[in-house]
């Protein structure tokens, strides 16, 4: 046994070893890139054959040989076929084997068939190496796999790389010097071969990905800069959905394409972007004519409840559609006309957390067909385009909030120009004011007018409406006013004059109500004229009680025919008159509860002591105490007069 | 028969649409020439994102316009109370006249349903006579069809208390949004 070994040594089988560990180690180092697991079994397989060359050198009978032979090939048959499924084929082939590999065991214990030539029973090899041969010629186009191309890439090689190796073993044993020093090392490179040929097949397909990806890449950098550049300035949702529909379609190869957005109200998607002519994806009614120009534009104002139709259920379910070509059964059927025939149709929903805000569609003309790549490609750009259609949204949202805020800001400004800044000084009269415009509001209006040393005219106005509209008119009231306090016209006239200035002059609402007071300082005397405001208040200090100063009238702009009346009064020292407007006795504290008139009143009273300054002052701190962190819904004028000791 | 039960004018002295809570208060004299003033005065609290705003107004305008003429007969000493409360969501109004109360509302109710019901099956000859609402107390420019229009418009509800002087109604505005949910 050991001169057989030593034999063995001075022949080919350290050489043969070398091999097989090579071989081993190659496997062992593919195994990193394998995904499907069986570089490990090709490793396995050159273990083995360094086993049985192991073996063969210390037990050199050519049955022990043939028979590994057969475990060899039909392990190399499982290995090769394993990506297609081979059932039959490697199951027959390999039975075939264990039966072959039965009658060599019996016959090498039992010498069962003594007239049999040995040679016979490497015959059974063939079945592996056929069965191998015809399943990957058959079916290797059928998968993408890697080690599916290696067998259609080499099978004709391991056929022949094969049959010459059984060839050799049937003709010369495999006991022969030659078939073991030349014959065998070469079916070990061939399988060496075999690992190359995975290397080279791994290394293009990691090639093509990065080519994918990086096609991918540039059609996203196309889509960004095509949505991108169409939030500028003059920002419109369309160009970003028609630019979105355009970088889809030409990405995926389509010829037309349609996107559609989902109401704002009702379940349902409507058609928002049309590029090309698309109709394979829409079911057409029946009754439509058949002609391009009313086929295009029913498409095009198309709209879908959630799941009808293909758009529909895809708007519905949140899933792609994928119709490679056009005698999908899936897609409608719109009649006989060829430009209507069907081609293949993509539909990919636009989703952003969990909402489909739409659908975009690629389809093409009639007959043309859809790879996996143009649905993948599609199935990206709709993710991203997605995200470009939702920042459009907030964008326009915020534009649309900027635009309310802008205009609140044009009527805050001009309402605070129509202030006056400082009030003016009287001998013997004192005048404090504030006011607090509601957000948005803006409609209270006061001013002390100085027509003579003596002589000054208070107006406290609320016009109706808000914001822009009502600034205008509040800039209408205080030019008028302006203009006509500089004559000696009583009160009532000037209010008939303002009335009949603002009525009727444009095609707006006008209205206001207006308190005035003609206030004598000489004299202490008093005319006041109001149309339809808040009734005024004099604190009254030899009595120490607040009289209400009522008079009946219609607003400022209700009629250009009103005749206001006026009433003179008089104002003894250390009375206090207060002109104020709705939002004061109106204010609602979070109880729900309106200031009223009496509170009003009552602060005026308890602070009569003070300025006039320091008693509008207390009102407003007061107010403020009561109505808290309520929001107003009204400007909040007030101005006091006092008459001094 | 039809998918939509038909709208019909409803008198319910408790009806949640009279809680007053949190509503803002104005009265107003019986004066028709003021109607728009005051409808103005009231929409003016209403928020900027309220998008059909003329809408809005013009249903106010009508309401007040029916408390002041057919409430109050336009007598000057008699007043109109509104409350009411605006949000992005909701407009809600409850009007208040100190008149005899709206006597046709059951012969409102029925014309209505008798006109729906033409209109469901597309009778329109029958559906000529059913054009405008008479009232006892109507004179030549009524017709009840601002009724029609504000019992669609006040989809919340549109609710008389037993006196049947004070009405309170309820708009919800849809929501605005983007998408839909997507289904698990």
């Amino acid at each position: 046994m050991l001169d057989s070994f030593v034999k063995a040594a001075s022949g080919p089988l350290l050489v043969k070893l070398a091999l097989a560990a090579v071989l081993f180690a190659a496997f062992l180092f593919l195994r990193r890139r394998d995904t499907e697991g069986v570089m490990t079994g090709f490793a396995f397989l050159a273990g083995i054959l360094a086993l049985r060359d192991l073996g063969f050198a210390f037990f050199p009978s050519p049955s022990f040989y043939r028979a590994t032979d057969l475990i060899i090939f039909g392990l190399v048959l499982y290995l090769v076929t394993k990506p297609f499924r081979p059932g039959w084929a490697l199951w027959g082939a390999l039975s075939i084997e264990a039966l072959t590999l039965i009658a060599l065991f019996l016959d090498t214990a039992l010498g069962l068939f003594p007239d049999l030539p040995r040679w016979v029973f490497s015959l059974a090899a063939f079945a592996p190496v056929a069965a191998n041969a015809t399943v990957t010629a058959l079916k290797a186009h059928e998968s993408e796999s890697p080690l599916a191309e290696l067998g259609a890439k080499t099978w004709l090689l391991l056929l022949a790389g094969s049959l010459i190796y059984l060839g050799a073993s049937i003709l010369l044993g495999p006991s022969s010097g030659l078939f073991q020093s030349l014959v065998v090392p070469l079916f070990y490179a061939l399988l060496f071969s075999l690992g190359f040929f995975y290397v080279d097949i791994i290394q293009s397909q990691l090639i093509g990905a990065v080519d994918y990806y990086e096609e991918s890449v540039d059609s996203l950098y196309e889509m960004l800069l095509a949505t991108g550049s169409a939030m500028k300035a003059e920002f419109s949702l369309q160009e970003v959905l028609d630019n979105m529909l355009l970088a889809t379609v030409k990405r995926t190869g389509a010829d037309s394409g349609l996107l559609l957005l989902a109401d704002e109200f009702d379940d349902a998607v409507s058609v928002r972007s049309m590029l090309g002519f698309c109709a394979s994806p829409v079911k057409l009614p029946e009754n439509l004519p058949r002609s391009e120009d009313r086929v295009a534009a029913f498409v095009r104002h198309a709209r879908f409840a959630l799941g009808e139709g293909i758009l529909g259920e895809v708007a519905q379910s949140g899933r792609h559609f994928f119709a490679a070509a056009g005698d999908d059964p899936r897609l409608p059927d719109n009649g006989d006309e060829d430009w209507l025939g069907p081609g293949g149709v993509i539909a990919a929903p636009l989703i952003v957390r969990d909402r489909i805000i739409g659908v975009i569609c690629a389809s093409k003309a009639p007959g043309g067909v859809f790879s996996e790549r143009d649905f993948d490609r599609c199935k990206l750009l709709a993710n991203f385009g997605s995200i470009a259609v939702a920042s459009s949204f907030t964008f326009l949202e915020a534009a649309e909030r900027s635009d309310i805020e802008r205009e609140a800001a044009i009527a805050e400004n001009v309402q605070s120009t129509m202030l006056p800044k400082k009030l003016p000084a009287l001998r013997g009269l004192s005048f404090g004011a504030f006011s607090t415009p509601a957000r948005g509001v803006c409609s209270d209006y006061y001013d002390v007018i100085q027509t003579r040393a003596d002589k000054a005219i208070l107006v406290v106005g609320d016009v109706a409406g808000k914001g822009v509209a009502a600034s205008l008119v509040m800039v209408m009231l205080r030019s008028i006013l302006r203009l006509i306090t500089n004559t000696t016209k009583d009160a009532a006239t000037l209010l008939q004059w303002l009335n009949r200035g603002v009525s009727g002059m444009v095609d707006m609402d006008h209205y206001a109500t207006v308190a005035l007071v003609d206030a004598d300082a000489s004299t202490g005397s008093l005319e006041l004229a109001n149309a339809g405001h808040q009734p005024v208040l004099i604190y009254r200090a030899h009595a120490d009680a607040i009289e209400t100063v009522e008079m009946k009238s219609v607003p400022i702009g209700v009629e250009r025919t009103t005749a206001y009346s006026a009433r003179r009064l008089a104002l003894g020292a250390g009375d206090v008159l207060v002109m104020y407007t709705d939002g004061i006795v109106e204010a609602m504290n979070a109880q729900g509860k309106q200031y009223g008139r009496k509170n009003l009143g009552n602060v005026v009273q308890r602070n009569h002591s003070l300025p006039a300054k320091d008693i509008a002052e207390r009102v407003r701190a007061e107010l403020q105490e009561f109505t808290g962190q309520a929001r107003q819904h009204d400007d909040q004028t007030v101005l006091v007069m006092k008459a001094k000791n | 028969m039809s998918e939509h039960p038909v709208k019909e004018i409803k008198v319910d002295e408790n009806s949640p649409l009279f809680d007053k809570t949190e509503m803002l208060h104005k009265e107003f004299p019986s004066d028709f020439r003021q109607i728009r003033y005051f409808t103005l005065l009231i929409a003016q609290t209403a928020p900027p994102d309220i998008k059909e705003i003329n809408l809005l107004e013009q249903q106010i305008s009508e309401i007040i316009k029916n408390a002041v003429k057919h409430g109050n007969k336009c007598d000057a000493e008699k007043k109109v109370r509104v409350w009411y409360s605006f949000s992005p969501e909701h407009a809600h109004i409850i009007v208040e006249d100190e008149g005899p109360g709206f006597k046709d509302l059951e012969k409102w109710n029925l014309f209505n349903h008798k006109r729906q019901n033409l209109l469901e099956s597309q009778d329109f000859e029958s559906l000529a006579d059913y054009v405008s609402f008479r009232g006892t107390q109507a004179d030549e420019n009524d017709g009840g069809n601002a009724l029609f229009a504000a019992l669609e418009y006040w989809n919340g509800g549109f609710v008389f208390n037993q006196r049947r002087n004070c009405v309170a109604m309820l708009k919800r505005f849809p929501k605005r949004r983007h998408g839909v949910a997507v289904e698990s």
